[in-house]
């Protein structure tokens, strides 16, 4: 399984660097897409499916918290898991990110075992939640624990 | 600014320039103006945020062959094949790494307000002004100065 991951910064530089760090972290990757703006990632989202989405939080157009809130009310998208990737690094907006459904939160700076790191956990997480659908679906339980191919 | 706030703002920029640039950054007390050299090649970048009602900005005054540096470093690639562009883009992001940070230590209930980044050449950076009306947090590093101001 090979995983499509958006990621989502005003900043061209920073999204080169997180790309790189994602590219190595050996993490099975479809495509990698990017945005500027909480908007731009809305547009991505009509062409294209996504695994998960990394995002900054200050951004024009549509901030990250906007971002997330507006894709945990959409039925289509409200299950894809969310990545906070800041600067603002508060308790308080920490707490917030989590309550509007946020998957994790990376603190900016960041080193790039976190960033790997915790994108193979929320994966895992993401791939556990859709084999325990299937078992659910399909009424049969599934032996033992697939868990990732990484 | 108090002390507590210069030694966060050291702490947390020192903790930027290493993760992400790779950088030592040394801090200087009582660096003058005279350290500063070929000022007209220097960048600026800078960030408002607003706290409690109040206004502030966070200036940052780099050395052309620093912002440079940081940039390669940052991206993972030689100097030689950056450009202008890709500088002036991280030191936005090193603005907005660098507020952030300070106020995740000094507001850590997250009342703060941010502005938007800033960055480009350092075209009205006097330094003789600079280290005389305000209080300047100075770093030496291998490749030039950084100067740092809270205007509030």
């Amino acid at each position: 399984m090979a995983f499509n991951i958006l990621i989502a910064d005003d900043s061209e530089t920073m999204r080169a660097v997180i790309k790189k760090t994602v590219v190595m972290s050996g993490v099975p990757i479809g495509e990698i897409l990017e945005a500027a703006t909480g908007r731009e990632v809305l547009d991505v989202l009509k062409e294209t499916w996504v695994d998960v989405i990394l995002t900054d939080i200050n951004m024009p157009e549509m901030s990250g918290m906007d971002l997330l809130r507006e894709l945990k009310q959409d039925e289509v998208y409200e299950n894809i898991p969310v990545v906070m990737i800041t600067t603002e690094s508060s308790l308080a907006r920490m707490e917030q990110a989590r309550n509007l459904g946020a998957a994790a939160y990376i603190k900016k700076p960041f080193l790039p075992e976190t960033i790997k790191q915790i994108l193979m956990e929320v994966l895992e997480k993401a791939y556990a939640h859709k084999v325990e659908n299937k078992v659910f679906e399909d009424g049969n339980g599934v032996e033992g624990d697939e868990g990732m191919d990484f | 600014m108090d002390d507590h706030v210069k030694k966060v703002v050291i702490e947390s920029m020192k903790e930027l320039f290493e993760k992400m640039f790779f950088i030592c950054l040394e801090p200087v007390v009582g660096l003058g103006a005279d350290a500063v050299e070929s000022a007209s090649d220097y960048y600026y970048a800078g960030m408002g945020y607003t706290l409690d009602g109040k206004e502030s900005v966070v200036h940052f005054y780099l050395s052309k062959a620093l912002a440079w540096q940081m940039t390669g470093n940052f991206m993972g690639i030689d100097t030689s094949s950056l450009d202008e562009g890709q500088v002036l883009d991280t030191l936005r992001e090193t603005a907005n790494m660098g507020v952030g940070g300070l106020l995740g230590q000094i507001n850590p209930e997250g009342t703060a307000v941010l502005g938007r980044p800033e960055s480009g050449k350092a075209y009205d950076f006097f330094p003789e002004k600079l280290f005389e009306n305000f209080s300047v947090i100075a770093f030496r590093t291998s490749s030039g100065i950084l100067c740092m101001t809270i205007e509030s």
